[in-house]
């Protein structure tokens, strides 16, 4: 073989070396990644207000959350009066109930001093006015078919009318809070168990866009599987929240943010500018936010029939024991099997079992308490 | 701003040439609105600021027939913007990011070097032809093409992508007429 041809082999050759196109890199970021976070909210409410202080975490590092411990905390409102907060546990300060409920009108500013860190600094939020908030006119439910699952379920999408004739309040945020009664359909210890979600989502609305302060028709939440959450019955409170301007554009510029899916024209990544900040350093960055907000709730059960074939408790049955057996002396009978069907007075004798906790406890998924608001509908 | 130099010198042989360009782009953005300051107002670099770029190139004529060239480029990364914690608010997890381009991405390096032997050039031929073998990358440098984070798990990684992560050869053929 020539030189050349053997020279056109390697050249080849090489052109089938293994090579990473993708590879895990860390960068170099000297700059401080441990931030005082604030999430606090006080209300017009009676009763505790928690405001929760901690400390960014790297992103490299697979810690939770710091909890910042040792601070000393107060709010001071515009009439110079200063309230301490009492530090629980893991970070979190809670105004004292007896001395301390927030009053619509009254302008808040709260008031931080680190002790725990090598260097301490002070930290204060701008005077937050609390606006006052109108009560939720009602809150209701249209039954909705959903396609999305075969074959087509009706659940129903919940709404809420709300308004603010003297349009003080112009700015609204929501949360909410579901419990639903389940009941399996064996005879089995823990059958009937409520089961609790809250919301996780941003939920805001702007009213000085339109004409006058009017919500309707606001969807709060779409109930897209009826099968669990509607068969016995139902209950969802929402809790409305005024805001003023500023505390509602850091909501909008969170939800946005949160909303990315990576695509060209999404927001650029900074951080969003909030209500508090370092007193000596003005420049260091302070995450979180003091929200002052009123707060009203209104709780809708709904107990109704929906229409959708029930598949949740199909495929329950694993095992099956034939014969004369204690089920008591089963190993692990009731902690990781349970007996959900006793047909042992048929012919020939047998029992029905299953390994799905789901379907054999019903603790696995809520508490077996009885909420207590859960008869106040008097159905 | 762009300042440039540039050195270029023929000589028997060989023939060399240095540029180096020094430019820098800038911008500033403050407002009425505090959502749309950037950076408390300073000036940081736009995305595609490259403060250093240099070239060299070279060319030996070993013969008429046979050439050897090399060059090199160099420039300073790009700008990139980095997360670097994370917080939350309630339920929600949040990330917080460093300043816009703070930090760069690394730096861009590449040598390529070639060999062109020609055919016998006589002047009575319709076409010359020539073989150019190259390695493009010699050094096998991963320059960055980009560099992303990706949530895995509980944690956030950020990885490279590299296009031409190693030394690529080539061979091309020619023909002049």
């Amino acid at each position: 073989m020539l030189i050349k041809h053997k020279l056109l082999i390697l050249l080849t050759l090489l052109m089938f070396l293994p090579n990473n196109c993708i590879v895990e890199y860390t960068p170099l970021t000297h700059e401080e990644a441990e931030l005082l976070n604030v999430e606090g909210l006080i209300t017009d409410q009676p009763g505790v207000n928690i405001i929760k202080l901690s400390k960014s975490i790297s992103i490299w590092n697979k810690q939770v959350a710091k909890p910042l411990k040792q601070c000393i905390v107060t709010i001071s409102d515009d009439l110079g009066q200063i309230y301490n907060l009492i530090e629980t546990n893991n970070g979190n300060y809670i105004t004292n109930p007896t001395t301390f409920q927030g009053v619509a009108g009254r302008k808040y500013t709260l008031h931080i001093k680190t002790t725990s860190d090598p260097v301490n600094y002070s930290y204060s939020s701008f005077p937050v006015e609390m606006k006052p908030v109108p009560p939720i006119d009602n809150i209701y439910y249209e039954k909705k078919t959903y396609h999305d699952q075969l074959p087509a379920v009706e659940g129903c999408q919940v709404y809420l009318d709300t308004q603010d004739p003297s349009n003080n309040c112009k700015f609204f945020r929501w949360e909410y809070s579901e419990t639903w009664e389940i009941r399996l359909p064996y005879n089995v210890k823990n059958r009937v168990c409520w089961v609790s979600n809250n919301s996780n989502d941003i939920f805001i609305k702007n009213t000085s866009v339109l004409g006058e302060a009017r919500i309707i028709r606001y969807p709060v939440i779409s109930i897209s599987n009826p099968i669990d959450k509607l068969s016995i019955k139902y209950s969802i409170l929402v809790s409305q929240f005024s805001l003023n301007e500023d505390e509602y554009l850091y909501w909008e510029r969170l939800k946005n943010s949160l909303e990315q899916v990576g695509g060209l024209y999404d927001q650029v990544p900074a951080s969003i500018p909030n209500n508090i900040f370092c007193v000596e350093d003005p420049n260091r960055n302070v995450l979180g936010y003091f929200s002052v907000s009123a707060k009203t709730s209104r709780r809708l059960f709904i107990k109704d029939s929906f229409a959708g074939y029930d598949h949740q408790y199909e495929n329950c049955i694993t095992d099956t024991i034939t014969g004369n057996v204690i089920i008591d002396t089963l190993k692990g009978i009731n902690s990781f099997i349970w007996m959900i069907v006793d047909s042992s007075d048929k012919v020939p004798p047998r029992r029905y079992l299953t390994r799905k906790r789901d379907c054999g406890d019903c603790m696995a998924r809520g508490t077996n308490i009885k909420p207590d608001f859960w008869s106040d509908d008097k159905k | 701003m762009v300042w440039n130099w540039l050195l270029k010198r023929q000589m028997e042989k060989t023939l060399y040439s240095i540029s180096y360009t020094f430019s820098r782009t800038l911008l500033k953005s403050i407002s009425g609105f505090r959502d749309e300051i950037i950076n408390s107002g300073n000036w940081y670099p736009a995305n595609f600021d490259k403060p250093d770029n240099l070239v060299i190139t070279f060319q030996y004529l070993y013969s008429r027939r046979l050439s050897f060239s090399a060059d090199y480029t160099y420039s300073t990364g790009r700008p990139i913007t980095y997360p670097i914690a994370t917080y939350s608010a309630g339920t929600i997890k949040l990330m917080y990011y460093s300043d816009r381009n703070k930090y760069r991405i690394p730096d861009y390096s590449r040598l390529d070097v070639s060999f062109k032997i020609s055919g016998n050039l006589r002047s009575d031929k319709i076409a010359n032809p020539n073989l150019t073998f190259s390695v493009y990358n010699l050094l096998g440098k991963e320059n960055a093409y980009s560099i992303y984070f990706k949530k895995v798990g509980e944690v956030v990684k950020g990885y490279k992508l590299s296009v031409f992560g190693r030394a690529i050869p080539t061979v091309t053929f020619n023909f002049d007429f």
